[in-house]
């Protein structure tokens, strides 16, 4: 899958390392049109000719005795430790294209896995467990990653070679997070330096703790607070007003969460991952559990990225890729597959359908989004929309799908440029084909009625939550939040006191634009969208979100509740060339 | 062997390609004729822009909206830059109405805010002023020429990384951003080994939390 022509090292050995040295070719650049549509052109590709790509999991490598000290109180004999780093490499996003050179996480293990587009897909189990020698509840020992910066020290292009890698999604103490910039006067106990340049490293753990349970007297057994995961996070990188460039040359992976098959997590509520084992739910699991990250990207002739560091409406590419690949395929079983979709995209947005090659609908069960399994699963539906940073996973049922059928995941939602889609089409591109093979075979996984419930938030705790309102305007071309322009994270424009309820409503007055807003820390619960009922698949008791799409002059209200680590973190626009023109604020987390 | 001989013909061809691209600029932008508040006939391009860092905003003299409190903001931002500014970072601003903008009219504000050498008010033909609005992205709210006066765009053409961030931004926090893309420019120091690295977080200055219990 992926071929690196020769390495730095290798270069360096030869001698030939010259200060000009380009990986693959000058970079190139796009320029809209004064129409302001999309004009780029990338090469033409072939469908159907490569398979889909499936980022191995990383290797432990031995504990790291110079570990950081911030996460002490964590680190035990059951902490895991992880070396990565981000580096320049050649990939192959289509046997019709030449390499790419992207920016790429790589596992630094000596037994790691050839590596991919993608960084490693993390997958690890959630505590607490019951401990089997004491039968008293015990945390998990959590992941250390040492993130280390190899990216090219004469890097021309788009994209800056400093990095912060952010755990989208996660619940970890705040250093752990990905802060986007340094602070001058950080709150106590968090680092002056967060962001590593080259030739540097950073120490990130995370607990992989249910929220709560650090907190709670009662070990975190509380069902509400302890219901957010496991769930489909993913790591990227996060850097101040360059995010979108860096997350674009690939700084991007999985981390899956599972619960422990010993979980307190009530058996019939846990996602342990394996089909087969009746400790928990038992959804498709293994080789039938497949992350899907779904990015649009342009290619100029000679296989390089190209990107247009001035399209601030948000970066629009004419190749679907899924996984690194541009319309791969993948060869089915008839039986049932757990699919997780992720729009790692900087600004499209998508509307994904099953269907057949003729465009007839086939039917989905939606059964999880960003905070995890959903209350039950949403049966029967033919599309999700797929907003940057969501994540929707769903159960597809081949079986009923004779031998030889191809099947399709189109999306039909246009998009021309970073603003907003254009239209719901009634086809649209195929961006990854299903060929279905063979005699049906026995499935074990299921999915039942019901799958992690959870209680809705008590009127009581609305009642008592702190409200604040967010409106995300434009002014003059740049963006703001609440009047003030945004972009200033060297203070806090909030202060939610730890383990208290809020209730956000975010605002969308900007006019034409659409925002996905993303809530670092914790897990929100949409409580109405535009007044009303949000619909199921993201209404409080059914799921939990950590990114809320914005329409046009949207309002959506979401109750959030921050527990265990004081801040700083971060909320901003997902879009990410919006991010990147400081569509972002910080909120500091107290006591 | 012969893997090898291949492998140096292979790099031997980068490198004579990377030596033709490293001159080459990343980002082209329209090398069109304008004047500074001088009077000096420029291009924007040879004259402004390569090879350095620069700062760049739209704004019209006699707006009396979003445009005196940004001119306000950047007159910070250019106490902030320092001696930087004028050596490898400069300032331009566009004019987006440079009918009433003359060089003269742009000296007079220029000098009404009391700018330093290295900060340019440019003006030029419409037509070029266009094309450059256009290449920044600056003209996407319609034909209205006010918006995007609050956007500043900053990049290092040497190195072809660009953003863009609020003009009214923290004006310590722009010229930090900005001196951030200017060093990598300045120093040409040689990669260092992959594991010779420094953890950033491995002896915190600050550690007071013990607990993760609320008190």
């Amino acid at each position: 899958m992926v071929q690196p022509r020769l390495s730095r090292r290798d270069l360096l050995k030869l001698g030939l390392l010259g200060t000009g040295y380009i990986a693959l070719g000058p970079e190139h650049q796009y320029v809209r049109a004064e129409s302001d549509g999309f004009t780029f052109r990338s090469p033409a590709t072939r469908p159907w000719l490569a398979e889909l790509p499936s980022p191995s999991p990383p290797q432990q490598v031995a504990p790291l005795a110079d570990r950081s000290a911030d996460y002490s109180r964590f680190i035990d004999g059951d902490t895991e430790f992880y070396e990565i780093e981000a580096v320049e490499r050649a990939v192959s996003f289509h046997p019709d294209l030449p390499q790419t050179a992207i920016w790429g996480y790589r596992d630094m293990s000596p037994f790691a896995a050839p590596p991919s587009v993608l960084g490693p897909t993390f997958i690890q189990q959630f505590g607490p467990a019951l401990d089997p020698l004491t039968g008293r509840p015990k945390r998990a020992g959590g992941v250390l990653v040492r993130h280390h910066n190899n990216l090219p020290y004469d890097h021309r292009g788009f994209g800056v070679t400093r990095n912060t890698v952010h755990f989208h999604g996660g619940h970890v103490q705040a250093q752990a997070d990905g802060f986007p910039e340094d602070l001058l006067n950080p709150p106590a106990g968090f680092p002056n330096k967060v962001v590593f340049g080259r030739g540097e490293h950073y120490d990130y753990f995370y607990p992989l703790l249910d929220p709560g349970f650090v907190t709670d007297d009662d070990g975190g057994l509380d069902h509400q607070d302890c219901g957010d995961t496991p769930s489909t996070l993913w790591y990227h990188d996060h850097l101040l007003d360059f995010t979108g460039p860096n997350a674009y040359r690939g700084l991007a992976g999985f981390f899956l969460v599972f619960d422990d098959p010993n979980s307190t997590v009530p058996k019939s509520a846990r996602d342990v991952g394996d089909e087969t084992d009746d400790r928990g739910l038992r959804l498709p699991s293994g080789p039938f559990d497949i992350p899907l990250v779904i990015q649009d990207k342009a290619f100029a002739a000679d296989g390089s990225l190209v990107y247009s560091s001035f399209d601030d409406d948000g970066f629009i590419g004419d190749k679907i890729c899924v996984n690194g690949a541009i319309q791969p395929y993948l060869r089915v079983q008839r039986r049932k597959y757990r699919f997780r979709f992720l729009n790692g995209s900087n600004a499209r947005i998508y509307q994904i359908f099953l269907a057949n090659g003729s465009g007839v609908k086939q039917p989905m069960t939606q059964i999880a989004t960003e905070g995890g399994l959903l209350a039950e699963p949403i049966r029967d539906i033919s599309s999700v929309l797929l907003y940057m940073a969501e994540r929707i996973e769903v159960v597809i049922d081949f079986t009923n799908f004779a031998h030889g059928t191809e099947l399709f995941f189109e999306n039909r939602l246009r998009q021309d440029e970073g603003r907003k889609p254009d239209e719901l089409l009634s086809r649209g591109p195929q961006i990854l084909k299903f060929i279905v093979e063979g005699e049906p075979v026995e499935d074990p996984s299921v999915v039942p009625g019901v799958l992690r419930p959870f209680p809705k938030v008590r009127d009581q705790d609305k009642q008592t939550a702190v409200r604040r309102t967010f409106e995300f305007e434009r002014s003059h071309g740049a963006w703001a939040i609440n009047g003030e322009l945004a972009g200033q994270l060297q203070r806090p424009i909030a202060r939610p006191r730890l383990g208290y309820g809020e209730i956000w409503r975010l605002v969308n007055k900007s006019g034409g634009w659409w925002h996905p807003i993303h809530i670092h820390s914790d897990f929100s619960r949409v409580l109405t969208r535009n007044g009303k009922l949000p619909p199921l698949d993201e209404r409080d008791g059914m799921a939990k979100k950590d990114t809320m799409l914005l329409r046009d002059n949207e309002t959506v209200e979401v109750f959030i509740k921050f527990t265990d680590h004081p801040g700083p973190w971060v909320f901003h626009c997902h879009n990410m060339e919006h991010e990147d023109m400081a569509m972002m604020a910080r909120f500091d987390t107290v006591r | 062997m012969a893997r090898l001989r291949t492998a140096a013909a292979a790099t031997l061809l980068l490198v004579v390609a990377a030596a033709a691209n490293a001159a080459a600029p990343v980002e082209t932008f329209p090398n069109v004729a304008l004047r500074t508040q001088d009077g000096t006939p420029v291009r924007f391009y040879d004259d402004l822009v390569k090879g350095k860092v620069v700062l760049i905003n739209f704004f019209f003299t006699s707006c009396t909206s979003i445009c005196p409190r940004t001119t306000g903001n950047l007159v910070k931002v250019e106490e902030a830059l320092g001696e930087r500014l004028g050596r490898d970072v400069v300032m331009i601003s566009i004019t987006v109405d440079p009918k009433t903008d003359t060089p003269a009219v742009l000296q007079q504000y220029a000098r009404r805010y009391g700018t330093r050498p290295g900060w340019h008010f440019v003006t030029g033909d419409p037509k070029d002023l266009e094309s450059l609005r256009r290449r920044l992205g600056a003209n996407r709210d319609g034909g209205d020429k006010t918006q995007h006066t609050g956007i500043l765009f900053y990049g290092n053409d040497a190195t072809g990384q660009w953003a863009a961030t609020p003009a009214m931004g923290d004006p310590q926090g722009i010229a930090r951003s900005v001196l951030r893309l200017a060093r990598p420019a300045a120093a040409t120091a040689p990669p260092p080994g992959p594991r010779t690295a420094s953890a950033t977080n491995r002896s915190p200055t600050r550690r007071t939390r013990t607990s993760c219990r609320p008190t």
